[in-house]
């Protein structure tokens, strides 16, 4: 049996925002907040069009005029990289918020209600997980073709599963708590205990997950730029910029140097900000 | 008789980033050989922690602050894990309140027994025959078969009396107990303690006994002492603890049991709820929840003191105390038979 | 003891049989689905006014009673009437209107109380989606149920992770009576909290019984406790309803050897009055494959063979106390 110690309120009460005393978490709140700036005002950042090409200034390294130098066109990369952060980080947060939505949705009916539909799914979501996540993804696109709209479909066709499967996780565990069992007692509606009782309390490490999985789907989204599976030439996206990039990478280092920097500074942003919500949503109410 | 252990002036604490808890505040007390020694008192208390402290057993960031624990003389506070290892398992041993997360759920109880005396460098048949007794001896039915089983296939009140058996496996002068019977139905309980006190009896060990159940206590233990907020604020001899309590505490808590004839009255229940051992009121940690509290009560923390010949209390008020009534009536010139202090 | 009319609540042959699974082995070789009968048969009455204590020990069936009482689990045969409504098999809008009527205080004041959730919304919730009281007299409202647990208006902010579990359990409370029900399933309400604050819980739902004339169904191991709180006491062994009547009756005569073992088992609170022989020896088996006859006769000193062969019915033995023995004390 169980016993618990009186801890009075005053012990508990918090003086200071937690998230304020972690500077990791800030540091990767800062992050995100530029890559956002960035990708929603660059034509106030880039000093230059980053698709206009110039064969004058071709391959030049970095210089007053190009803080980044130029690639074989003779285009900005500095403004290209500005530029490219839209693309990325809506790659990122698109490929996240419909698994997120629809697969934490799927876990939470599937994990309340068991049953045949509990069975189906987790099945499919087995098969499909046994096959590493690029893999599947480069397999939808070359099945639908290159392009924007594609790689969303395709990570929105891979993603929803992780969620779906954490979300079920923690309603088996909660499902059988004495405050669903209450909320059942107190004849609520199936809705209102899922969405009012249940949710909430199951959400937290899907939406921890989230903050990484932007992470990734920035990088899938890139590798299938670098592939010349993803956005098509001459749209600036870090993967792209790369891979064009590429060739020159014995004596013109920066074309490569400054997309990759960005890409890891923000995964790092995104991998901080995830670690940080852990910590925060767990004090929180618990 | 002979003093086993000798706890002085114990302290542990549990430092944080924000605050320290002060689990133990200025323990002492002795375990004489033979006897069983309760430690009782409500969640937070410092019972648990006093307890594991003599193993080398706070859980994190606990550690003692200060004060001896001396077994046969040597203390054990300073010993490092190694010269601890001679001790834990051979001299002292120790039982839990969850057999089922105490045990191995991995490795045979075979296996669990065997290490407990892998130090005598005992053939295979050997080893198997001390399990089989000590199985016996705990009251294990068929103990051949359920030698080479695994913890799940027990019943709550079998893992139990496998831990004990395996925590008796080195024949321990000193069994320290915490909360053995709390996750175990009644009937069950009834066995265990009736097993743990003939053990004491048969090998003449001692035993700490950690509990919160005041019906325990007066079942097995010789001596008691109650522990209130990291401090102990009575100890005395358990037929004197239930027939005159001296602390308001105490006194407390048996006025919030239920008896035979309290049905339909209301329970004099103790108001409020323990205090945060991080911020400890100024004088004595009872005094907002006592009845009796005075000026002084409030200002000056109350020293241990000697109200009877063997009966301390830590109480600004004996004059008050003096008049309680306890749950059984003292008897009249009953010689406390099993108390080794006087003996 | 409230000496009254109708029974507020009538259970009749209550069965609940949860299914085991079939292994692969069982279903080749064509073994029958075996079942785990928890409730087998049970049958009692609660009425109005009225404080009837479960007692038994872990196993015996009485929560899972008390969840199929409460509806939270369909019943396998048997009858539940509330106010002489058969709600044994009610479903959906039905159920869920029933619900205020009926109420429970659970045994973990830290799992039931939604973390997510401030104590004002908490019981809030309860008021709007019954519609108990217009929006504008909400916060009265919650107040009221606040101050009637002991507490005040001044925590309504706060969340469960704030308190203790005394706190918690008042809160739970306030929660339960906040539909004005009229039947309130306690299960194991105190077993969780430090002694001090046991007794202040007793103390505040012994108060609110008299005061709001509730029909309670108290279930508790602490024999202790079911004797100072309750009017009449059943005691079940695996399954089933071995002893029911007069809690002082009970406790000073048990007439079921079960009963008795029970009694005998709780630690006395006297140092000079030990025992030092067990109530009783062994476990109780597996409520899977329980024994012919009377299911307690592997165990029972004065078991014969009638007892192996024969199931004893609950039979009256003196006014209002039924015993399930061939042979009773």
């Amino acid at each position: 049996m169980k016993r618990y110690h009186g801890v009075s309120p005053l012990e508990q009460k918090r003086v200071m925002p937690t998230w304020l005393v972690r500077p990791s978490f800030v540091v990767g709140v800062a992050i995100v907040i530029l890559m956002v700036v960035l990708s929603l005002f660059p034509q106030l950042i880039a000093p230059y069009d980053p698709i206009a090409t110039d064969v004058t200034v071709s391959n030049q390294a970095p210089s007053a005029e190009h803080w980044f130098g130029t690639d074989f066109y003779g285009r900005d990369i500095f403004s290209r990289v500005v530029w490219g952060t839209r693309i990325d980080l809506l790659i990122g947060v698109l490929g996240v918020v419909i698994p997120f939505l629809v697969g934490g949705m799927i876990g939470l009916l599937a994990g309340y209600y068991g049953g045949v539909l509990d069975s189906l799914l987790m099945r499919i979501t087995d098969i499909m997980m046994a096959f590493p996540f690029t893999i599947l993804v480069i397999t939808i696109m070359a099945i639908l073709g290159q392009g924007l709209i594609n790689l969303f479909i395709a990570l929105w066709l891979v993603g929803w599963m992780s969620y779906a499967k954490l979300v079920r996780s923690e309603v088996l565990v909660l499902k059988d708590a004495e405050f669903i069992q209450a909320a059942r007692v107190a004849g609520f509606s199936d809705a209102r205990i899922l969405f009012r009782h249940l949710l909430p309390n199951v959400i937290s490490s899907a939406v921890v997950f989230a903050a990484s999985d932007v992470v990734m789907c920035m990088l899938t989204g890139a590798s299938m730029s670098f592939l010349g599976l993803g956005v098509s030439p001459p749209t600036p996206e870090w993967g792209a910029i790369l891979n064009e990039g590429r060739t020159f990478i014995t004596f013109a280092w920066w074309e490569t140097l400054f997309p990759g920097l960005f890409l890891a500074v923000s995964g790092v942003g995104f991998s901080l900000l995830g670690d940080g919500l852990t910590d925060f949503l767990r004090t929180k109410g618990r | 008789m002979e003093k086993l252990l000798e706890v002085k002036d114990l302290h542990v604490a549990f430092p944080s980033k924000r605050e320290t808890v002060r689990a133990v505040d200025g323990v002492s007390f002795e375990v004489y050989q033979g006897e069983t020694f309760g430690l009782v008192g409500e969640s937070g208390c410092g019972k648990s922690q006093t307890l594991r402290s003599i193993l080398g057993l706070l859980k994190q960031p606990g550690r003692i602050t200060g004060g001896q624990i001396l077994y046969r003389g040597a203390d054990i506070a300073q010993m490092n894990d190694r010269a601890l290892q001679k001790i834990r398992g051979k001299e002292i041993s120790m039982i839990f309140q969850e057999p089922m997360t105490s045990l191995n759920p991995v490795l045979r109880i075979s296996t669990q027994m065997y290490e407990a005396f892998e130090d005598e460098k005992l053939s295979k048949e050997a080893k198997r025959q001390r399990a089989l007794e000590l199985l016996r001896l705990v009251g294990i039915p068929s103990p051949e078969t359920r030698l080479d089983e695994y913890p799940h296939q027990f019943s709550g009140g079998m893992r139990q009396r496998a831990m004990i058996a395996i925590a008796l496996g080195a024949r321990p002068k000193l069994l320290l107990a915490d909360e053995p019977t709390t996750a175990l139905d009644v009937t069950i309980q009834d066995q265990i303690m009736n097993l743990l006190d003939q053990l004491k009896r048969e090998l003449g060990m001692s035993i700490i006994l950690v509990t919160h159940d005041l019906g325990v206590i007066a079942q097995m233990c010789d001596r008691v002492a109650v522990m209130y907020a990291g401090q102990v604020v009575e100890m005395t001899d358990t037929v004197t603890l239930f027939s005159r309590p001296r602390h308001p505490y105490t006194y407390g808590l048996m006025g919030s049991l239920p008896s035979e004839d309290s049905a339909g009255a209301t329970l004099e229940a103790i108001q409020g709820s323990p205090p945060n051992l991080a911020h400890l009121p100024e004088g004595c940690p009872f005094a907002p929840r006592c009845r009796f509290a005075c000026e002084v009560c409030h200002k000056e923390r109350p020293n241990l003191l000697e109200v009877a010949p063997g009966h301390l209390a830590r109480c600004h008020r004996p004059d008050v105390t003096e008049d309680f009534q306890g749950l059984i009536q003292f008897p009249d010139g009953a010689v406390r038979e099993e108390d080794p202090s006087h003996a | 003891m409230p000496e009254t009319s109708s029974p507020l609540l009538e259970v009749e042959h209550l069965s609940k049989w949860f299914p085991q699974k079939r292994k692969i082995n069982d279903v080749i070789q064509h073994r029958e689905r075996r079942w785990l009968k928890a409730v087998n048969d049970v049958s009692f009455q609660i009425h109005r006014g009225e404080n009837l204590g479960l007692v038994g020990e872990s196993g015996c069936g009485k929560s899972t009673l008390a969840r199929t009482i409460l509806r939270l689990y369909e019943p396998t045969s048997g009858t539940i009437r509330l106010n002489g409504q058969d709600i044994s098999h009610m479903k959906g809008s039905q159920l869920r209107a029933l619900r205020p009527q009926m109420q429970m205080i659970f045994q973990d004041p830290y799992s039931s109380l939604n973390p997510r959730m401030s104590v004002y919304d908490t019981i809030a919730e309860m008021l709007k989606v019954h519609k108990m009281v217009p929006d504008s007299e909400l916060p009265a409202r919650v107040e009221q149920l606040l101050t009637m647990s002991g507490l005040s208006m001044d925590i309504a902010d706060r969340f469960p992770g704030e308190f203790s579990g005394g706190q918690r359990q008042r809160i739970g409370i306030a929660r339960a009576l906040a539909l004005k029900p009229a039947f309130i399933l306690a299960d194991e309400p105190v077993s969780a909290l430090d002694v001090s604050i046991q007794a202040q819980i007793i103390n505040l739902l012994a108060q609110l019984q008299r005061e709001l004339n509730l029909t309670v169904l108290f279930i508790s191991h602490d024999l202790r406790v079911v004797r100072h709180i309750t009017h009449r006491v059943m005691v079940m062994y695996l399954g089933s309803n071995v002893e029911v009547g007069p809690t002082g009756e009970i406790f000073r005569h048990p007439a079921h050897p079960y009963t008795q073992v029970l009694t005998k088992a709780a630690p006395k609170l006297d140092p000079l009055n030990r025992r030092r022989e067990y109530a009783i020896e062994g476990e109780p088996p597996s409520p899977i494959n329980t024994p012919s006859g009377c299911k307690f006769h592997p165990r029972c000193p004065y078991c014969t063979d009638k007892c192996r062969q024969e199931v004893p019915e609950l039979r009256e033995i003196a006014p209002g106390h039924l015993c399930a023995c061939h042979y009773p004390l």
